[in-house]
């Protein structure tokens, strides 16, 4: 028996439909044209406006106060004030680009293509999680800033005295609760292993509780339970309904981060208004 | 029987013809003007930039409002910041010493130097939004489902290749901002388990930002990097050639 | 669309080149597709001369530019002469009418002279021990004597003796407010033995 090698059909382009076929000429080559133009006269006005900064000459002895990364790395600076560098600012993008890497080897439906939220609940699906993301992380931003437990003290008069105290913010689960003197150092492995200088023997349990399994299973477990929710409710289907949520919710989430790293954040990457940033422009006390 | 006879040409029909008709025209450009539609395929046919393009496309991929050129857009502030950006590199030495005085030169005494580096940091931030955008828009519409598996995959790595070519350029003024911007951003990089301080002493030359980070940024930035997205960018545009164009619905 | 309806896969040629000439005549008077094209050739032609514009040094150094000297460096008047060698120039400070040999009526002060010897264009050496006896002018020690053809210039770079066909040349001075100077080694007047006249007052 010939053992027949069947492409799969996905892997075909599709048939073209000649008879709704336009020129390229005109149709689209002038499409491109114009808003080439638009962005070039754009970008002209714009450069004929605002001028680049260019602050002081790089001095290594004065930090600037706060010292912000370029805007878009912003996020990630955001999610470094609370948890694990590490974590924040390498291993969250990492597997956030691998896991959006492999989107379409998870969800290898080829329905619903070519069309702006293709499935039956797509906008319903993109605008809840939209909102579930930003609220989320909102509150997420404001409670590890202590500023929750600050509200419902000032506004409401609700205090957990002391005995509450270690859930003021992420942080107050490592200093407010009583740790055992020996849970800082648990030893898992029996051997001392160093790799690249750096050792790997003793676990400081509430440490790693709360840089890395805390913000891990936020990140891991709220957009686990949100899919979940959409699904007990009937709204997501389909893996792509699935992914829909995920990624608005990652794009809104990242949104939140930048736009808090980039306008909340002022000296000693204090939560402020917008109104009260203060901008290190030059080096301070020499302006 | 009245026969039709040909009106006689006029001094503009003569000048049209010597201008377009010649033979040196004839062999640059080897079709008509575009005004038919026999032409109009040509043109896009035999021309290497347009034949970017097939010929004819599909009716709905030409709306604005499925692409909103964002693709195209972004490839333009690609176009756009090699040609600012060549241009910055005939005033701008990359030594500690003389960065930073270059750049204030280019600003005050170069013609129209403000203006080019100002449309060179505009543009670098539109790319980045636009490469943004764009992933969101190819997402929303579906387009990553098969056969464009790969093509995905190809643009996320063309848009970590963006994000890297804006930060390698973000030192290269080498003040204050820049300086920290750097130093901020490769902490975050030297942060990693394990390999982090590793990798941050490869990228930095050093175990600080100094003037082995300078010139390896700029060589990245102005040579390295754009040479990986050119060729990553052929790819993701043969690739849409070749699974059909745009993506759309069964 | 209509004209695509009628064209046959292959026309008769008179055909086709009927329709081609009406296609020409309605493209020649498409006041839209001129518009297009004018402007964006005129877009190009402005890009081009900023281009140019771009490349064209606004504050040119060296040589051909103008060139600063700064107080330390000019020599007190009377003393021998200064090597500004970025400008190619010798800058010399005369007191009264020091140089003026010919009586022309210089009264003293800075002089630019360009070290390219008027003659072939050897470079013009200052000689401190040279005496004036050797050229007829006798109590006179100091003189700018090329080493290619022995040409001998003054104090003030006019001509005493040698092939040379004219005095040595000068370039414009300004006299800026921090006593130091800039010199336009652009600006290269022929030399003369109106030398002395051109000298520029000095009191750093």
């Amino acid at each position: 028996m010939a053992t027949a090698v069947v492409a799969r059909p996905v892997a075909r382009p599709q048939e073209r439909a000649r008879d709704e076929e336009v020129l390229v000429w005109p149709d689209l080559v002038f499409v491109e044209f114009i808003s080439a133009m638009v962005f070039t006269l754009t970008i002209f006005l714009l450069s004929a406006i605002i001028n680049a900064p260019l602050l002081d000459e790089a001095n290594a002895d004065v930090t600037p106060n706060p010292s912000k990364a370029p805007w878009y790395f912003l996020n990630l600076q955001e999610l470094l004030l609370h948890m694990d560098k590490g974590l924040a600012g390498v291993i969250v993008p990492a597997v956030w680009l691998g896991l959006m890497a492999i989107f379409p080897y998870f969800d290898t439906d080829n329905e619903g293509q070519g069309v702006w939220f293709g499935t039956e609940n797509a906008v319903k699906i993109t605008v809840v999680s939209g909102i579930i993301s930003f609220v989320g992380t909102w509150l997420l931003i404001l409670w590890d800033n202590g500023n929750i437990a600050q509200y419902l003290n000032g506004w409401f008069g609700l205090s957990g005295g002391d005995s509450l105290r270690f859930l003021e913010n992420a942080r107050a689960f490592q200093s407010q609760l009583p740790w055992p003197e020996w849970s800082t150092h648990i030893p898992y492995l029996w051997f001392d292993l160093t790799l690249l200088d750096q050792p790997f023997h003793h676990l400081n349990f509430p440490a790693w509780l709360v840089e890395q399994a805390i913000p891990v299973a936020f990140m891991v477990g709220l957009p686990t339970i949100m899919v979940y929710v959409l699904w007990r409710v009937g709204w997501v289907r389909t893996r792509r309904d699935a992914l829909l949520s995920i990624f608005t919710g990652f794009v809104v989430t990242m949104g939140v981060l930048t736009i808090v790293g980039t306008a909340f954040r002022s000296e000693s990457e204090e939560l402020v208004w917008p109104w009260q940033l203060k901008l290190s422009e030059g080096i301070p006390g020499q302006e | 029987m009245a026969v039709e006879t040909p009106t006689k040409p006029t001094i503009a029909d003569k000048i049209y013809d010597k201008m377009f008709h010649n033979y040196v025209w004839k062999s640059i450009f080897r079709t008509g003007y575009p005004n038919t539609p026999r032409n109009q395929m040509l043109v896009v046919a035999t021309n290497v930039f347009l034949h970017l393009h097939p010929t004819r496309i599909h009716r709905t991929h030409v709306k604005i409002t499925h692409t909103y050129c964002l693709g195209g857009l972004t490839f333009f502030m690609f176009l756009g910041l090699t040609v600012t950006g060549i241009l910055l590199m005939f005033y701008y030495v990359p030594s500690v010493e003389r960065a930073y005085l270059d750049i204030q030169n280019i600003e005050t005494t170069v013609q129209f130097g403000q203006l080019m580096r100002n449309m060179h940091r505009w543009m670098a931030h539109a790319m980045v939004i636009l490469v943004f955008l764009h992933m969101m828009r190819v997402f929303y519409t579906g387009a990553y489902k098969p056969p464009r598996e790969f093509n995905w995959v190809v643009g996320v790595i063309l848009l970590v290749l963006t994000f890297l070519l804006s930060f390698t350029g973000y030192l290269l003024p080498w003040d204050q901002l820049a300086f920290w911007a750097i130093t901020v951003g490769t902490n975050i990089a030297g942060a990693a388990p394990v390999l982090g301080p590793k990798t941050k002493f490869w990228l930095l030359g050093g175990f600080e930002v100094g003037p082995d980070a300078l010139i390896r940024f700029y060589t990245l930035h102005v040579i390295g990097l754009p040479l990986l997205a050119a060729i990553f960018m052929a790819v993701h545009f043969w690739r849409i050639r070749r699974d059909g164009g745009l993506a759309r619905p069964l | 669309m209509a004209v695509e309806q009628r064209a046959n896969p292959r026309p008769a040629a008179p055909v086709e080149v009927a329709r081609q000439a009406e296609a020409r005549k309605i493209a020649r008077r498409s006041f839209l597709r001129v518009s297009v094209f004018a402007g964006l050739s005129l877009g190009l032609l402005s890009m081009a001369a900023g281009f140019l514009a771009f490349f064209n040094l606004r504050k040119p150094q060296g040589f051909g530019g103008t060139v600063n000297v700064v107080k330390a460096r000019i020599p007190k008047a009377g003393s021998d002469p200064a090597r500004i060698s970025e400008g190619k120039f010798w800058l010399s400070n005369l007191q009264g009418a020091q140089g003026d040999i010919f009586g022309v009526g210089g009264t003293g002060g800075l002089l630019a002279l360009y070290w390219k010897c008027p003659h072939l264009g050897c470079t013009v050496p200052w000689n401190a021990s040279y005496n004036g006896a050797q050229v007829a002018f006798p109590g006179i020690i100091g003189w700018f004597k090329c080493p290619c053809h022995g040409s001998t210039y003054s104090h003030a770079g006019v001509r005493v003796f040698g092939p040379a066909p004219r005095s040595m040349d000068t370039m414009a001075v300004t006299v800026n407010s921090d006593a130091s100077i800039t010199v336009d080694t652009g600006k290269i007047t022929l030399g003369g033995i109106d030398n002395p006249l051109r000298e520029v007052t000095y009191s750093g």
